[in-house]
């Protein structure tokens, strides 16, 4: 268990890494795809109980001390995010290619409304094109991401039932 | 009975709630001022980030030089000249700008006035770049072994970069002049008038409090007023683009910040004495 727990946060801690380090490269007018939704987006598939939703909070907290500036915001958008993608889940069969896609689209637009809800009431932010554009790029790039992590991650009893 | 029934139906909803109202918590301690929690972030995760950003840094610097050093070779011979050239025109200027350092000296002992620069510059590399779209920070490698301060001013030798918001033992954290919580307190150089110049989130900046019939036009150099007590006077911050009168007393001014925020690779930290 401490094993898991050990490599999921390897997996963050790679997240904050990719997205301050190399994820100026892949993307629309410099606007970097956000990471922590498609983290969030494999977590809350892989465990759909509490502990996901726990893990979800840690990443977001991870996020948020990576940023230096706000903690908590991105704490809580990971722990919406959570739930929209339980919600989600249910109507739609997220697993296949388009279903991540269109998860990676609501997830990201969920996760900045609720980013910037809590952060308004101290400042204004400038809230424009640049918001749709991480939107695309995020879930154009989650598909593709949560395959890649579900690949080289270990099979937990639940992935196991559910293939059979 | 029922209650843990109730509870054991609602677990995921209760604990979804309660963690939500813990991150607005710390959201609200992390907008105080002096909280410790952008610190906190720093020395957490800053210290497990920041030699991996140091290595990629390196890395890409070894590769971007090999391919400097063999693939542009046949332009090393033009580039000398040119050099050479302005070499030789720069030593002019030093040297004459000395005599007029030295009878600034003069004038300002006669005048009686203290000493405008109670700054140590410390170089620094940018290693990596803000984690989030909406935040705008660098991160350097120097940290409070080298005598970063929390509050010092940061320049890329001709103009105003940022502040250094977070320190940790190795790397400081810089909020840009473009993020939505940075001001700077300004001048138009040629007509001394002021404003706040103010991040905007975007890659442009905007000053504030500039009234109307001020005679500020595009092409105009925003610098540094120092009257804030952070950055020093007279540094160069941007150029006015846009100077539109809105319906109230104010001018709309836009301005574009000279310092390059994706070519920044080196940065120098005001440290004061």
């Amino acid at each position: 268990m401490f094993k898991k727990i050990f490599i999921l946060f390897v997996y963050c801690l790679l997240g904050v890494f990719i997205q301050s380090s190399f994820a100026s490269f892949p993307t629309l007018a410099l606007i970097k795809p956000d990471f922590l939704v498609m983290l969030v987006i494999f977590l809350s598939l892989k465990y759909r109980d509490i502990y996901g939703l726990l893990l979800c909070f840690f990443f977001g907290l991870i996020f948020d001390f990576a940023s230096v500036l706000y903690v908590g915001p991105n704490a809580a958008s990971a722990v919406i995010s959570f739930l929209v993608v339980n919600y989600v889940g249910q109507k739609l069969f997220v697993e296949s290619f388009m279903g991540l896609l269109i998860l990676g689209f609501i997830v990201s637009l969920t996760k900045q409304l609720v980013y910037f809800s809590l952060i308004i009431s101290w400042i204004q932010p400038n809230i424009g094109i640049a918001n749709l554009t991480e939107t695309l790029t995020t879930s154009v790039l989650t598909p593709f991401v949560v395959r890649a992590i579900s690949f080289f991650g270990k099979k937990t009893p639940q992935d196991k039932r559910r293939k059979d | 009975m029922w209650i843990l029934n109730f509870i054991k139906e609602n677990v995921l909803s209760g604990t979804a709630i309660f963690l939500l109202i813990i991150s607005f918590c710390l959201t609200a301690k992390s907008f105080e001022k002096g909280s410790y929690l952008p610190s906190l972030g720093i020395n957490l995760v800053g210290r497990v980030i920041a030699p991996a950003e140091k290595g990629r840094h390196e890395l890409f610097q070894s590769i971007a030089a090999a391919w400097n050093r063999y693939v542009n070779l046949w332009d090393i011979e033009k580039s000398r000249n040119l050099l050479f050239t302005e070499n030789k025109a720069l030593e002019d200027k030093i040297a004459s700008l000395i005599e007029v350092e030295y009878e600034n000296q003069r004038l300002r002992k006669l005048l009686n006035f203290g000493q405008s620069y109670p700054y140590k510059l410390i170089g620094a590399t940018v290693i990596g770049r803000n984690s989030s779209n909406w935040v705008r920070s660098l991160t350097i490698n120097r940290g409070k072994q080298d005598g970063m301060k929390v509050g010092s001013p940061v320049v890329d030798g001709k103009a105003v970069v940022g502040q250094i918001i977070a320190v940790s033992k190795k790397t400081s954290t810089v909020l840009l002049l473009t993020d939505n919580i940075s001001g700077i307190d300004a001048l138009i150089q040629s007509s001394r008038t002021p404003g706040i110049i103010k991040g905007t989130g975007t890659a442009m900046l905007e000053m504030n409090y500039v009234l109307k019939g001020s005679g500020v036009v595009v092409g105009d150099k925003v610098i540094s007023s120092g009257l804030d007590g952070i950055y020093p006077k007279g540094k160069l911050i941007g150029t006015v683009t846009k100077a539109e009168d809105t319906v109230g007393l104010v001018k709309k001014i836009e301005v574009k910040p000279s310092m390059d925020l994706f070519k920044l690779e080196e940065v120098l930290v005001l440290v004061s004495e």
